[in-house]
């Protein structure tokens, strides 16, 4: 009875060793599926985006295996040839395709008709943000490298309140927080600073 | 002494039965790892025959020759794409210029349509004599005929009634006489006839089968079956024509044969399954059971690559429209040599 026990016990065993390693996230924290019992605290300021918690999260990021730090849901190939960006050799990042990918005028808005603005600042031009796609050649800039401020162009401040060159360049995530919903359209700062933050008139 | 015969057979039936059970999960696992390994697909080579860009001057024979046609207005934000087999006419979406254009089979462009009428033209399908438009900006579905002239929208938004809370990829079904809108902001698929009476709702918010989260995009192949691209579920979900669930494929991830931003899908003659992604910038080709294939594509500007891929359609002839709108253009593809769906 003793050998049947140990027989049974070494195929549990066994079998347990080969089993595919699934349901290790099932119910974690890392776990947002509709029938995950793990509950999540708020995390201080920042609100979710979506009143569907299944997918919070995992439209924009991966817990695991990223290709880079941000754990930002990024591909380990890209960028050797990309968009038209606002100066001709200019890339766009990762970030800010990443978020194309969703503002396409399908998921969410591509076009917005609230401001007016030309490229270098000042007011009247181009609606900001009117054509906003993949090339922006007629949009705030985003995928530049300016310097800021430079003796070229006076035109500009030296930021405070935004991160305006996210990895050295002008992204989407320099005038918006995609977690932030405080100072509405996702801005990184109240609406009053944030032109001027850089542009000083 | 019975008793140690029994001991004795159980030892030798457990061990034969532990034997053939490890056998068993070692074969298993390897099926598992190889359907795995299964997702390094193969980039399939692609005959790249042109990219539609715009509009065109009409210049004499002579200045064309000497300096090639000349594209006036230029595809801007196109996201929607439709070939009409019967003519082999091009039809365009195009978000930002507002309206769609309609090219010649050789890429020359031939008109504009809804010119007067579009906001933001996303989605595009034909009938035999009709051009649907889904305009997600005036939550509209508007009907033309193949000349381009108006005859008829519905949807729209009133203090009464919200009919769509944003419609974007449209369908037809000629055969049976219907019209598959995706609602994206309502997270479901709303069913008409081709004059534009409701009849049913297929679908709701949801993770589960037959739910959506984002739906963007849907393709209707010679049975009737709906394919539906249900974005923020990462997932392809197929329909028959009464519109019940039969299966579904995808998830999200960074791998190929994953698929992370679904955006458009279209269906070839032997049934298998294409799909662009706006996050890995290429198009995925899968088997009918939903069985990754191979993939062609890569991030860039160059002829055969894509940035932000969005809707597909392909034509009798084989030839593949694939809408590049990070790149302005719809690229016209063909397979290079035809090695069957391997089921």
């Amino acid at each position: 009875m003793r050998k049947t026990s140990v027989i049974v016990v070494s195929i549990l065993v066994v079998a347990l060793f080969t089993m595919p390693a699934f349901a290790d996230i099932q119910n974690s924290e890392h776990d947002f599926t509709a029938s995950s019992t793990a509950t999540r605290e708020n995390t201080g300021g920042y609100t979710d985006l979506k009143d569907n918690t299944t997918t919070t999260c995992s439209p924009c990021h991966v817990p695991h295996n990223a290709s880079k730090n941000t754990l930002l849901f990024q591909t380990s190939y890209n960028d050797a040839e990309t968009l038209t960006a606002y100066n001709t050799g200019d890339t766009f990042s990762a970030e800010t395709k990443m978020c194309m990918s969703c503002h396409d005028g399908t998921i969410a808005i591509n076009t917005s008709t609230k401001d007016y603005m030309t490229a270098d600042g000042t007011s009247g031009g181009t609606k900001l943000v009117e054509n906003l796609g993949t090339s922006l050649t007629n949009d705030h800039p985003v995928g530049s490298s300016v310097t800021l401020p430079s003796s070229a162009n006076t035109n500009f401040n030296s930021p405070s309140l935004v991160d305006a060159q996210l990895g050295g360049q002008v992204t989407c995530g320099s005038c918006h927080d995609p977690h932030n919903t405080t100072n509405g359209s996702f801005l990184e700062t109240a609406k009053d600073g944030l032109c001027l933050d850089c542009h000083n008139k | 002494m019975i008793k140690a015969i029994l001991n004795r057979k159980i030892l030798t039936y457990g061990l034969i039965f532990s034997l053939v059970l490890v056998s068993f999960m070692i074969v298993f696992n390897l099926k598992v790892l190889a359907e795995e390994t299964d997702q390094n697909l193969d980039e399939y080579p692609t005959k790249h025959i042109e990219n539609i860009v715009g509009e065109r001057d009409d210049r004499g024979f002579l200045m064309k020759l000497l300096f090639g046609p000349k594209t006036t207005v230029r595809l801007d934000k196109p996201f929607g794409v439709s070939v009409d087999d019967k003519t082999g006419k091009i039809y365009v979406a195009d978000t930002n210029n507002a309206f769609v254009m309609e090219f010649e089979s050789n890429g020359s462009y031939s008109n504009r349509i809804g010119e007067h009428e579009l906001q933001s033209p996303i989605g595009v399908d034909v009938s035999d004599d009709r051009i649907f438009v889904a305009d997600a900006k005036a939550g509209k579905v508007y009907i033309f005929n193949k000349e381009g002239k108006f005859i008829k929208d519905f949807g729209g938004y009133t203090t009464e009634k919200v009919t769509f809370k944003r419609p974007t990829g449209l369908a037809v079904d000629n055969k049976r006489q219907r019209l598959y809108v995706a609602d994206t902001g309502a997270h479901n698929i709303k069913v008409y006839d081709l004059d534009g009476n409701y009849i049913e709702t297929i679908g709701k918010r949801g993770t589960e089968e037959g739910e959506f989260n984002f739906p963007v995009n849907i393709e209707v192949d010679k049975q009737g079956k709906l394919y539906v691209v249900d974005t923020i579920n990462y997932r392809i979900q197929i329909f028959d024509a009464q519109g019940q669930f039969i299966r579904e494929f995808g998830e999200t991830g960074i791998t190929l044969g994953d698929l992370p931003r679904p955006k458009g899908v279209a269906v070839d003659k032997q049934g298998r399954i294409y799909v662009t992604d706006a996050y890995l910038h290429l198009v995925q080709v899968f088997s009918p059971k939903g069985t990754p294939l191979f993939f062609f594509g890569r991030p860039g500007k160059s002829d055969g690559r894509f940035v932000l891929p969005a809707a597909i359609d392909i034509g009798e002839n084989g030839k593949i429209y694939v809408v590049d709108s990070g790149n302005h253009r719809v690229q016209v593809l063909k397979l290079k040599e035809d090695r069957g769906s391997n089921e």
